[in-house]
């Protein structure tokens, strides 16, 4: 994208007033979870003489049953669930326009099969097969991440398919075979770049997804055991929903205005990035 | 009609298929003892261990053993579970009644309220209720269910002390008739309640996106020149061409909805299909365990089944496609 090009994109996103707050909430919590361990009044770990204190000026967020900050645990866990939130993404996004990518520009009996499994990935209950197989492979932040990416490409793939079985028609594409350029040079360095932009907003809105996902897992106490997330905070809350309420409500308040964010951002993204959708 | 069902049916049939060999490659390529992942023991007898590769027929070609497999589970046999040590599909069936009970409910009022506002939205774009319903759903579109559920119980069942935190019946007395009734859906509100928030917020947008489109067609421009009234023809003309994403949606979502319903009970205590589910990971009952996945992944087909034929019998056009 060219100076020019980005001006004309900045021009149409920071129309739309939720984009930006979207943009802003991303980038705040990503800031977070740079910093958020050297930011952190205590270690998340560290042992309190207050258990169950209600928010105050000395525990901003609280603490839980053994006395440790909400505080440091939420910035400690926002580095974790937003790094399994991207890696994740990238994973899927990686693998969805690989099959798309494939499928849409080679056709016929390739892109049969492909779609086949597609649809069958797509109709899987995913959640549940996320359960079975960090059940059977145990549970890290390798295999979260892994996981979650290999079961979340298949809206990816369709979408990439699509853009590709367009663009192969297209005259640019006509003239790269003419003078003999590869199958991977006109798939990789002529296609993709032009079929980008509802991959950046669908990958976008992957990470969102992936958190919840990480975070609903982590919330049954099926996340990575050794590591402390969002999700991990959550599930120690359930214990005590009944009498402290601060337990589960920062950690959830992170989650809802992270996804909030880059749901907000993907949609101004897509308005942005499209504009011939905006103008009809 | 038919014709459309049974050719459906047919299709379908390569397709589950496909989810038990899926099943089948999952218990063979899990690290360790597939002895373990099909009898949940760790130090199984000799006699255990010969039972069962006699079963599965463990020791012979690859090819027999997925017979065999397809065998005992178009049977019916999924196992037993070690946790409650009775049939797999026993447990199940005790508990698959009340996880439909809450997403039958939940399903129902969430596209009845989003249908509704998301064509009280369309109509009249960038009005009140379009602006606020579409910041509304905003929020549904990115909460965490299970901090919803949370959040429904500290305010309604723990502060104002309206509905019930737990189970599905009160324990103490048993009631019959009525009363049983009326206490179960007491208990089912706020779980219900919960999963239709967020189904709603999702149902709104793609109602108003999918009626947007069909109301800026030139056959509405036609009702209305005919002067048709405007109930008529945004429900008759507008809707039912707009209904289109709306069912296809509730089929594909269905295995979301489940793992939604899963939370959503765990948070409740609800006795339903996706405790269980949970109950047996963390026992690490792995027949119960592949048992509700397999059933779970069945029931996703049939409900895409069920909404394509629903979507036959209601346009005319898919039948003959």
């Amino acid at each position: 994208m060219g100076m020019n090009e980005f001006r004309g994109f900045w021009r149409r996103y920071h129309r739309s007033r939720t984009a930006v707050m979207g943009l802003v909430l991303v980038a705040f919590f990503s800031v977070l979870a740079v910093i958020g361990p050297y930011v952190a009044p205590t270690s998340p770990y560290q042992l309190g003489t207050e258990p169950l204190a209600v928010p105050s000026s000395s525990h901003p967020m609280g603490t839980d049953q053994l006395g440790r900050e909400i505080y440091s645990q939420v910035l400690y866990g926002a580095r974790t669930s937003l790094g399994i939130g991207f890696l994740a993404a990238i994973t899927s996004t990686v693998i969805g326009v690989l099959v798309g990518a494939v499928s849409g520009y080679v056709g016929g009996r390739v892109d049969n099969v492909l779609m086949r499994v597609t649809e069958v990935f797509m109709m899987i209950p995913q959640f549940f097969l996320l359960l079975v197989l960090i059940t059977l492979f145990g549970s890290s932040m390798f295999n979260l991440i892994i996981v979650i990416g290999l079961l979340s490409w298949p809206g990816t793939a369709r979408l990439v398919r699509a853009e590709f079985l367009t663009l192969k028609e297209s005259e640019f594409v006509e003239a790269c075979r003419a003078i003999g350029a590869s199958r991977s040079h006109i798939i990789f360095s002529e296609i993709l770049p032009n079929a980008s932009p509802p991959i950046i907003v669908s990958g976008s809105l992957h990470v969102g997804s992936a958190i919840i996902m990480e975070a609903g897992l982590s919330f049954l106490g099926m996340g990575a055991p050794d590591i402390i997330s969002w999700g991990t905070v959550l599930n120690n809350a359930q214990r005590f929903i009944m009498s402290h309420w601060h337990v589960s409500f920062f950690p959830g308040l992170f989650i809802f205005l992270t996804c909030m964010g880059l749901n907000m951002m993907g949609d101004g993204l897509n308005d942005a990035l499209n504009p011939r959708l905006k103008s009809q | 009609m038919k014709n459309y069902v049974l050719r459906r049916l047919i299709a379908a049939v390569p397709l589950v298929f496909a989810v038990v060999i899926f099943n089948f490659i999952l218990i063979h390529a899990a690290p360790g003892d597939p002895v373990l992942l099909l009898t949940g023991e760790y130090t199984p007898t000799p006699e255990l261990r010969a039972a069962i590769e006699e079963k599965f027929g463990l020791n012979k070609p690859l090819g027999e053993q997925i017979l065999l497999y397809v065998g005992y589970i178009l049977r019916g046999d999924l196992g037993e579970s070690i946790k409650f040590r009775r049939p797999v599909l026993t447990v199940i069936g005790e508990r698959i009644g009340p996880t439909f009970l809450l997403m039958g409910i939940s399903i129902t009022m969430s596209i009845a309220l989003g249908v509704l506002l998301g064509v009280a939205a369309a109509r009249r774009p960038n009005s009140t209720i379009d602006s606020l319903a579409s910041s509304l759903s905003v929020f549904g579109w990115s909460i965490p269910i299970f901090w919803l559920a949370q959040l429904l119980m500290i305010v309604f069942a723990v502060n104002l002390r309206m509905f019930p935190t737990t189970g599905m019946t009160s324990v103490k007395e048993p009631l019959i008739g009525l009363a049983q009734v009326l206490d179960v859906m007491w208990h089912l509100f706020l779980p219900s309640l919960t999963i239709a928030l967020l189904r709603t917020a999702q149902t709104f947008r793609l109602t108003r996106a999918s009626m947007l489109e069909v109301l800026g067609q030139d056959f509405i421009l036609t009702a209305r020149s005919k002067g048709l009234s405007e109930r008529t023809t945004l429900f008759k003309h507008a809707l039912k061409n707009a209904m289109r994403p709306i069912i296809t949606m509730t089929g594909l979502q269905f295995g979301t909805m489940l793992a939604g319903a899963t939370m959503v009970e765990i948070v409740y205590s609800w006795p339903g299909m996706g405790r269980l589910i949970y109950e047996a990971a963390i026992a690490r009952d792995y027949p119960l365990l592949m048992g509700v996945y397999f059933l779970s992944s069945l029931l996703v087909f049939v409900a895409n089944l069920v909404t394509d034929i629903v979507h036959a019998f209601y346009d005319p056009r898919v039948r003959l496609e």
